[in-house]
C-alpha cells in the first residue's frame, strides 16, 4: 500500500456548505486536516458532522465550496479506494451472514485483506455464519469496522462509532481501533456528539457547532493557546483588547474568563491557569456564535503551524 | 460486483425462476395434451391438408378444451411483478435501510454498481419474457391455426393471447421494471414506490389494451349473413360489430332477436341463421386483420420497451447525481 504523502493533507475543504431545502446543514467549512492523526470531530447533534462525512465520502454533493480527500475529489475512485467508512448506525445487509459481509468486501475492493478482517472478528468471538440482522449493537459495530479495515484504508472515517454502545463494547471498539492505527499509521476521523465518548483517543480536534467550524487544532495547540484567568471585573476590557475571550462569567467581585491568549497575561491582578480540554471544548460549544469567526482564523493558523 | 449482485438478489431471482418454471411447465404439458388430441382426431392432418372442411373436427376439439381460460389474464399480469419486486426495491431498499452508505463507499462507483445490477435484471427479463412468450405460443399454436383457418375467433391478435405472445411480454416487463426502478430512485422508499409502480403500470396498460388496436386504422367490412359464416376475415380480431337491415338501416343486436329469435330450453334464446339470411340482414365488422399482428406487436411492445428504457435512464441519472 502506498502511504499518503505527509505533505498532502488527509482532508482539505474550502468554503464547503450543504443546504437542505430550508436549512444549512453545513456552512463555510474550511478545513486542512493533516495526515497521520486521530482526529476527533465533535459537535452537538445537528451540527453538520454527518453531512461533512457524507460529502467527504462522495455520498453527498456539496451545495457550495469543494472538498479534497487524500488529494483527490471524493467521488474519484482513486480516493474512494483508500477511504474506509463506517456510517452512523453501522448499516449492514441484515440478511447477509457476517461471512457474506466479508465476502462483499472482497468483491467490491481490489485491496481487500480477508485475513486481517477474519483475525479481527476471531479475536472478538463473532460467529461468521450469523446473520447480521441478529447481531448485538457491539457486534454490529465490530463487523462494520472489520469491513472498513479489511479495505486497508489510508483514511478511516467513523460516524458516531460508539454511540448506542454499552461502556464495555465502547472500550473494546476503541481498543481494537487504536491497535490498528498504531500498526498502520492511518489517519482516522472519529465523530461524536460527546467529547467523552472519544476517550481521548484523538490528538487533533475539529469542533463543529451550529453548522460551522469552531475549532480545528492539535491537542498541544489547544492546551498551549487557552488559559482560564480570574481577576477584577473592571479590567475585563483590558484583557479583551489583548486576547480573545471565548467564555466569560462575571460577578460584582470577580471575572472568570476562558481566553485564547495573544501572549502572556502580565497584569498581576489576574491569575492564570491552563485550561483543560473539556473546559475549552465546552466553552466553544456553549457559545458557538461568540467563538465563530476567530475560530476560523485559528483553524487557518493551526493548519499552517501543525506541520 | 456480479457476485455481490447475485448474493443480494438471489432469493428474488430464485422465487421468480420457480414461478416462471411452474407456468412454463403448465403451458408445455397442457399444450402437449391439446396437440396430441388434435393428432388423434385428425384435426392436425386436416388443417395441414386444407382440402376438407375441418369445421366438425375443430368443433369437437373446441368442445373438449374450450377457449383460453380466464386465469390466463393473470399470466398477462406477470410483467407487473418485475416492476413491483425487482424494480421498486432496487434503489429504494438500499436508501431506506441505509445500506447505500456501505454499498457506495467501497471501491466501486455507484454508476458501475447500478450498471451491473441493471444489466443482470435486464438479462433475466429478456430470458423470462422469451420463456413465457415461447411456451405460450406452443400452447396456443392450434388455436392460432384453427382461427386462421376460419373456424374460431380465438385469434392471437385478441387479448390475452396478444399480451402473452410475440414481443409483448418483453415490452410490458421492461416497462414495468422501468417504472419500478425510476419510482424507487425518486421516492427512495420501497412500499410507496411499489404503490406508484402498480398505479402507473395499470394506469398506462389498461387504456392501451384498447388503444393499441386503433394505432393502425382498423378495417371495416360489411356483408349479408350467409349460411356458412359471418363476414369476418380469418384470424381477424373484431373490435366492434354493427347490424343493419336489408335496406341499410342500422339496428341493434336485440332487433335480430325480435325478428328471428326463438325460445331454447329454459330462458335461453337462440337465433335462426337461416332466418337472418332470408331477411337479408347485414353485419358490419370493424376489425384488425391477422396480417397486422406483427406491426401491432412492434408498435405496442416497442413503445413500451422504449418507455421502460427511458425510465431506467432517469433512474440512473437521478441516482448518479441526486440521490442522498
Amino acid at each position: 500500500m502506498n502511504r499518503p504523502d505527509e505533505a498532502t493533507p488527509a482532508i482539505e475543504t474550502i468554503g464547503l456548505g450543504r443546504r437542505y431545502r430550508w436549512r444549512w446543514a453545513l456552512r463555510e467549512c474550511s478545513l486542512n486536516l493533516p495526515a497521520g492523526h486521530v482526529i476527533g470531530l465533535v459537535g452537538p447533534n445537528g451540527a453538520g458532522k454527518t453531512t461533512l462525512l457524507h460529502i467527504l465520502t462522495g455520498l453527498l454533493e456539496p451545495t457550495t465550496g469543494r472538498a479534497r480527500v487524500l488529494g483527490g475529489a471524493p467521488r474519484d475512485l482513486h480516493a474512494l479506494r483508500r477511504i474506509g467508512f463506517v456510517a452512523q448506525d453501522k448499516p449492514l445487509y441484515g440478511w447477509f451472514t457476517v461471512n457474506d459481509m466479508l465476502r462483499m468486501g472482497g468483491w467490491l475492493n481490489p485491496s481487500w485483506d480477508r485475513a486481517s478482517a477474519l483475525a479481527h472478528l476471531a479475536g472478538l468471538d463473532i460467529p461468521l455464519d450469523q446473520r447480521c440482522g441478529s447481531l448485538s449493537g457491539g457486534q454490529r459495530a465490530q463487523v462494520a469496522l472489520a469491513v472498513a479495515l479489511g479495505k486497508r484504508p489510508d483514511l478511516l472515517l467513523l460516524d458516531e462509532p460508539v454511540a448506542n454502545l454499552d461502556p464495555l463494547a465502547r472500550r473494546q471498539f476503541m481498543q481494537v481501533l487504536l491497535e490498528h492505527v498504531a500498526a498502520t499509521g492511518m489517519t482516522v476521523v472519529l465523530s461524536s456528539h460527546l467529547l467523552a465518548d472519544l476517550e481521548r483517543a484523538w490528538d487533533y480536534l475539529v469542533l463543529l457547532s451550529a453548522s460551522r467550524v469552531q475549532l480545528s487544532a492539535t491537542t498541544e495547540e489547544l492546551l498551549h493557546q487557552h488559559r482560564v484567568v480570574a481577576g477584577p471585573p473592571e479590567k475585563v476590557q483590558a484583557i479583551e483588547a489583548a486576547h480573545t475571550v471565548v467564555q466569560s462569567s462575571i460577578t460584582d467581585r470577580q471575572a472568570h474568563l476562558l481566553i485564547r491568549t495573544g501572549g502572556l497575561v502580565h497584569d498581576p491582578d489576574w491569575t492564570a491557569r491552563p485550561a483543560s480540554l473539556e473546559e475549552i471544548v465546552l466553552a466553544y460549544m456553549s457559545q458557538p456564535l461568540a467563538g465563530a469567526s476567530p475560530a476560523l482564523t485559528l483553524a487557518g493558523t493551526a493548519a499552517k503551524g501543525s506541520r | 460486483m456480479i457476485a455481490m449482485t447475485w448474493r443480494q438478489h438471489r432469493a428474488q431471482l430464485l422465487i421468480a425462476a420457480a414461478a416462471l418454471l411452474t407456468a412454463v411447465t403448465y403451458l408445455l404439458i397442457t399444450g402437449a395434451v391439446r396437440a396430441s388430441y388434435a393428432d388423434r382426431i385428425g384435426l392436425t392432418a386436416c388443417l395441414a391438408g386444407k382440402a376438407r372442411d375441418c369445421g366438425p373436427l375443430a368443433g369437437a376439439w373446441f368442445s373438449r378444451f374450450g377457449g383460453i381460460p380466464v386465469a390466463f389474464t393473470l399470466l398477462a399480469g406477470l410483467p407487473l411483478l418485475a416492476g413491483l419486486f425487482w424494480g421498486a426495491p432496487l434503489i429504494a431498499r438500499e436508501v431506506e435501510t441505509g445500506t447505500y452508505r456501505v454499498a457506495w463507499t467501497q471501491s466501486v462507483s455507484r454508476t458501475h454498481w447500478l450498471a451491473v445490477k441493471l444489466s443482470m435484471f435486464l438479462a433475466v427479463i429478456v430470458a423470462a419474457a422469451a420463456a413465457l412468450s415461447l411456451s405460450f405460443s406452443y400452447w396456443f399454436h392450434l388455436y392460432s391455426q384453427v382461427s386462421n383457418a376460419g373456424y374460431s375467433d380465438v385469434a392471437r391478435l385478441a387479448p390475452p393471447a396478444f399480451d402473452l405472445s410475440g414481443i409483448a411480454p418483453l415490452g410490458t416487463m421492461l416497462f414495468a421494471f422501468g417504472i419500478g426502478t425510476a419510482a424507487g430512485a425518486l421516492i427512495r422508499r420501497t412500499v410507496p414506490a411499489m404503490a406508484v409502480t402498480l398505479g402507473g403500470y395499470l394506469g398506462a396498460i389498461l387504456p392501451l389494451e384498447t388503444l393499441r388496436y386503433t394505432i393502425l386504422a382498423p378495417l371495416t367490412t360489411t356483408g349479408r349473413f350467409t349460411n356458412s359464416s359471418f363476414p369476418l376475415p380469418n384470424g381477424a380480431y373484431s373490435l366492434s360489430t354493427g347490424y343493419a337491415t336489408a335496406s341499410g338501416r342500422p339496428v341493434p343486436f336485440s332487433y335480430l332477436f325480435q325478428v328471428c329469435g326463438h325460445q331454447l330450453s329454459g330462458n335461453q334464446v337462440g337465433i335462426h341463421l337461416s332466418c337472418l339470411v332470408a331477411h337479408g340482414f347485414r353485419s358490419t365488422e370493424v376489425y384488425q386483420p391477422a396480417s397486422r399482428y406483427w406491426p401491432l406487436q412492434g408498435i405496442y411492445a416497442g413503445s413500451l420497451a422504449l418507455a421502460g428504457v427511458a425510465l431506467i435512464g432517469v433512474a440512473i441519472w437521478w441516482t448518479a447525481r441526486r440521490v442522498s
